[in-house]
């Protein structure tokens, strides 16, 4: 079936750049390999999109001698691919995870930093918000769908792309306040009722993880929702949906797991993580420069060099330190220890850089008026969804997922489009 | 459930494709606003905002 959709989709990315880069974002994060058996599972759709769509950019880049519109969002990606590439390049040996996630963070880079050539107008910004939506609303909708025919019994455990439970919460959450905006701006009642659906059964999804994270990270999203809806009612209405989705579906399990946030330092999977993130900082302090190159936390030798230091955290007693290594458990720290205080900087500036970009579009289209107001409401919705982001991947290693950079550049899009438009 | 769920997330996508590809090819003319059921709608059909809140917000 994959195999005749591609032998569709490949025509249409043949003959026009934007749908081969359409599919490029979708067929990425869509994880289709993961889906398919047999020689499909040889074919590299991604690349092969990938490829066709940077073939367009090229020769429509050649055609026009058009320079890229960086803006300041490309030049934080850049300067986090100089430091991802040092520390890459002069991390600890022997780590088996260096090369793979190295090239997954170029990978992400490259598909953002490319954005504002292709996505030049509403429309095209629209469709890329349908393809993105698409991709992470099907993982929803899947372990949204199983949760509901179970009663709440089904627990999501994540995917390969992703990550654990924890990993895909964060993910899942994020999708959400895209969708909304979709809910929100499409015209056909179609596509209304699908992104409705899609929201609910992706918040069941983030339920069925048991995360944590995830539960915290759905709160901000209702928050933002709830503050920044220029439909207040609607806004309210969803959020208390959302909350009695929660309260509704919800098993015991899942509240007893929640409630054990507010005892977070009796909680032994807490203080194991408190654990990684000392080791991380250790490693960092050691390196303060390069880091330790990418997750090499997870590798058993750098673990048993650091184990027991407490790194930036001499303040938290965790008991008698692991043998075994963990992962550093926190975008945060696993930035810092992968790429040292430098990458870091780097890592925090580009985040802020999102909600001060986000402030830039408020500030323009409040002087544009109403016709601009998709893209007001569009900057609240990215911003809820790295704001989930910033506090669900407190306690999870998921700085590298390309839906962040994604994101970051679409922001970035977005100032340029209303930059344009007023 | 995985496979069913699949096929009609690569249909839609198929779909959108379409769109857009009916819309670039339509620049220009009368129809260029129309990406099909992926349409958005106008703002001026959202009312205006209700308070301040959401400034200070």
């Amino acid at each position: 079936m994959i195999l005749s959709a591609f032998l569709v989709m490949l025509p249409m990315a043949m003959t026009d750049g934007f749908v081969a880069f359409l599919l490029w974002g979708w067929s990425g994060l869509v994880a289709l390999d993961q889906y398919t058996f047999g020689f499909a599972q040889s074919v590299r759709f991604n690349l092969i999109f990938a490829l066709i769509a940077l073939a367009w950019i090229l020769a429509d880049s050649a055609k026009r001698n058009s320079r890229l519109p960086f803006g300041r969002t490309g030049l934080f990606f850049l300067l986090w691919a100089v430091q991802a590439t040092v520390s890459a390049t002069l991390g600890y040996p022997n780590n088996p995870n260096n090369a793979a996630l190295y090239e997954h963070l170029m990978k992400a880079l490259l598909f953002a930093i490319l954005m504002p050539l292709v996505v030049t107008s509403r429309f095209r910004i629209h469709a890329l918000l349908i393809a993105i939506a698409l991709a992470l609303s099907f993982h929803g909708l899947l372990d949204g769908l199983k949760f509901l025919v179970t009663g709440g019994g089904h627990i999501v455990r994540g995917i390969q792309k992703f990550g654990d439970n924890n990993h895909f919460a964060v993910a899942l959450v994020m999708s959400i306040p895209l969708i909304y905006y979709l809910f929100q701006y499409s015209r056909s009642r179609l596509v209304r009722l699908g992104a409705l659906g899609s929201l609910t059964l992706t918040t069941l999804a983030v339920i069925g993880t048991r995360s944590r994270g995830g539960f915290v990270g759905l709160a901000i999203v209702g928050l933002v929702i709830a503050l920044t809806s220029r439909k207040r009612w609607q806004g309210l209405l969803m959020v208390a949906l959302g909350a009695g989705l929660v309260v509704l579906m919800a098993p015991d399990s899942w509240s007893e797991r929640m409630n054990t946030i507010k005892s977070a330092d009796q909680d032994g999977s807490f203080m194991q993580r408190v654990e990684a993130w000392q080791v991380s900082s250790a490693m960092a302090l050691h390196n303060p420069l390069t880091g330790g190159g990418f997750h090499a936390v997870q590798t058993q030798p750098v673990w048993e060099q650091y184990r027991g230091q407490s790194g930036l955290l001499g303040f938290v007693d965790i008991g008698s330190p692991s043998r075994g290594f963990r992962a550093a458990h926190s975008i945060y720290f696993e930035v810092l220890g992968d790429t040292g205080f430098v990458g870091l900087a780097i890592f925090l500036g580009m985040l802020a850089n999102i909600f001060i970009t986000r402030t830039e579009i408020k500030r323009m289209v409040r002087l544009a008026g109403p016709s601009l107001h998709w893209a007001g409401d569009l900057s609240d919705a990215l911003a809820a969804s790295v704001a989930a982001f910033m506090v669900g991947g407190s306690t999870v290693s998921l700085a590298y997922n390309e839906v962040l950079y994604m994101f970051a550049m679409l922001m970035e899009i977005l100032k340029q489009q209303v930059a344009r438009d007023r | 459930l995985e496979a069913l769920l699949l096929t009609l997330d690569v249909v839609v996508v198929i779909l959108l494709c379409r769109a857009v590809k009916r819309r670039e090819t339509a620049k220009g003319s009368a129809a260029a606003d129309d990406m099909g059921i992926f349409s958005y709608r106008d703002d001026q059909s959202l009312p205006a905002r209700d308070s301040s809140m959401q400034d200070r917000a």
